[in-house]
């Protein structure tokens, strides 16, 4: 057993990471993420951008934990290409790996990696009394897959920077669940200059549910899975908006969310429009940008955008699941 | 003349089942002028797909699987959806009878 993992902790997390890696590509559609007509890594993932996180990483800058921990995972597995393209050895490899997961780590209560699991973050929102709201609200429902398209259309395909999604809590009734989505950063005003009119949002928001049924599962990213009718199964829901000077209140009037959604949709065709507007270099350059951004994120650093970031072709990563799967399968980077 | 009912099969997203009327989706860009209330059919999901789907009676996808983006949002809209369904585009023409079976991922076209 090396010195470096005496306890046996990283072999077992990277275990459970390769078979999170190859239930999700089984599942997901790596062969078409967005944005489209993308499929090459090239150097939005190369060796600038690990060299840059390591630089953050190095400097001891990474945060003891953060409210997206999913983030870091998939910093984690962007980043299987740069480090190939940038030769790095072993330990190098091996030094970059430990510390994102080390963080996703400290930031859950539950295992690092999620294969059909539990996926609780250290500090779930607890609702106060008065901010359930009892039954089904269409609006909350709406709000979670449009700040999740958003999110998507904001940081490509790796949306986590501006969600989490975690669960299940325990309720005080048998049988009953609650899971939570967080929506965060969604106005990423330097990676995207283009983009004039911005919505007002809080700077997080928490969307409580609770089930009329226990168990969920969750895979690596967090994506939940119900095998019921989540809209029927709810018994009530709460949100909870966070302002930027760290204040939390119920939001009770639907009519507000509504007003979200309508700033979301107007926002999400923006971003939209402008991505159908460039071209591959200039999608990749902006996919870069949005690599560094994840990283600031986990940091206490923030990393400069490149904007000019040299572009190279780079290699595609599309394939067969066992393709996929073994070519982001870390173990073979430290092996 | 009435086609002979087809089934393609996919992999279901949402475990909810409704019938309507089929409307291919080449371009979801388009999404304001689209008709509301249909089973949309598309190739693969981009993020204004959402602003479709909010709108749709169900939604099925040629590519992706249970984990896809498409599939995610969804199941936050609650919208019955299959996706990882071969030869949607091919079979389903706009103005179809499609039913979505939420329980077996399959797609009725048809009958």
């Amino acid at each position: 057993m090396s010195a470096v993992d005496s306890d046996n902790w990283l072999a077992t997390t990277l275990d459970g990471y390769a078979a999170g890696v190859r239930w999700v590509i089984e599942r997901k559609d790596f062969n078409a993420f967005w944005p489209v007509g993308l499929p090459r890594a090239g150097t939005a993932m190369g060796d600038l951008l690990v060299t840059q996180v390591e630089e953050v990483i190095t400097a001891n800058a990474l945060r003891a934990t953060v409210a997206n921990p999913t983030a870091a995972l998939l910093l984690l597995f962007f980043s299987t290409h740069g480090m190939r393209v940038a030769g790095w050895s072993r330990e190098r490899r091996l030094h970059y790996a430990q510390a994102l997961l080390a963080l996703v780590r400290a930031s859950k209560t539950t295992p690092v990696v999620d294969p059909d699991g539990r996926h609780c973050l250290l500090d779930p929102p607890e609702p106060w009394g008065d901010a359930w709201l009892e039954g089904f609200h269409q609006e909350a429902n709406v709000f979670c897959a449009l700040s999740w398209a958003t999110a998507e259309a904001l940081y490509f395909c790796n949306h986590r920077i501006g969600t989490e999604r975690h669960g299940p809590y325990a309720t005080a009734g048998d049988g009953q669940m609650r899971m939570v989505r967080s929506v965060h950063d969604l106005r990423p005003v330097e990676l995207w200059p283009e983009i004039e009119e911005w919505p007002e949002l809080p700077a997080r928001v928490d969307v409580v549910f609770e089930y009329d049924r226990a168990g969920a599962r969750f895979d690596l990213f967090a994506n939940p899975l119900f095998d019921f009718d989540s809209h029927a199964a709810t018994q009530r829901l709460a949100i909870l908006a966070h302002t930027t000077d760290g204040r939390c209140e119920a939001v009770r009037d639907l009519t507000v969310v509504a007003g979200w959604n309508d700033a979301l949709r107007g926002l999400l065709t923006r971003v939209v429009e402008q991505v159908d507007a460039m071209d591959e270099r200039a999608r990749i350059g902006r996919l870069h940008d949005v690599m560094l951004h994840a990283a600031s994120g986990l940091s206490e650093r923030r990393l400069p955008l490149a904007r000019q970031a040299p572009v190279s072709v780079g290699i595609e990563v599309r394939g067969s699941v066992e393709q996929l799967a073994a070519y982001y399968d870390f173990r073979s980077e430290v092996a | 003349m009435t086609r002979a009912p087809v089934v393609l099969r996919g992999r279901r997203a949402v475990a909810a089942s409704t019938t309507g009327v089929a409307l291919v989706v080449e371009d979801f860009r388009a999404w304001r002028s689209l008709p509301p209330g249909r089973i949309v059919v598309a190739r693969h999901a981009t993020p204004d797909a959402v602003l479709v789907m909010e709108r749709a009676r169900g939604v099925v996808f040629e590519v992706g699987g249970v984990a896809a983006h498409a599939a995610i949002i969804a199941r936050e809209l609650g919208v019955p959806c299959v996706v990882g369904v071969e030869h949607a585009l091919a079979t389903i023409r706009d103005g179809d009878r499609v039913h979505i079976d939420g329980m077996t991922g399959e797609v009725h076209v048809g009958g």
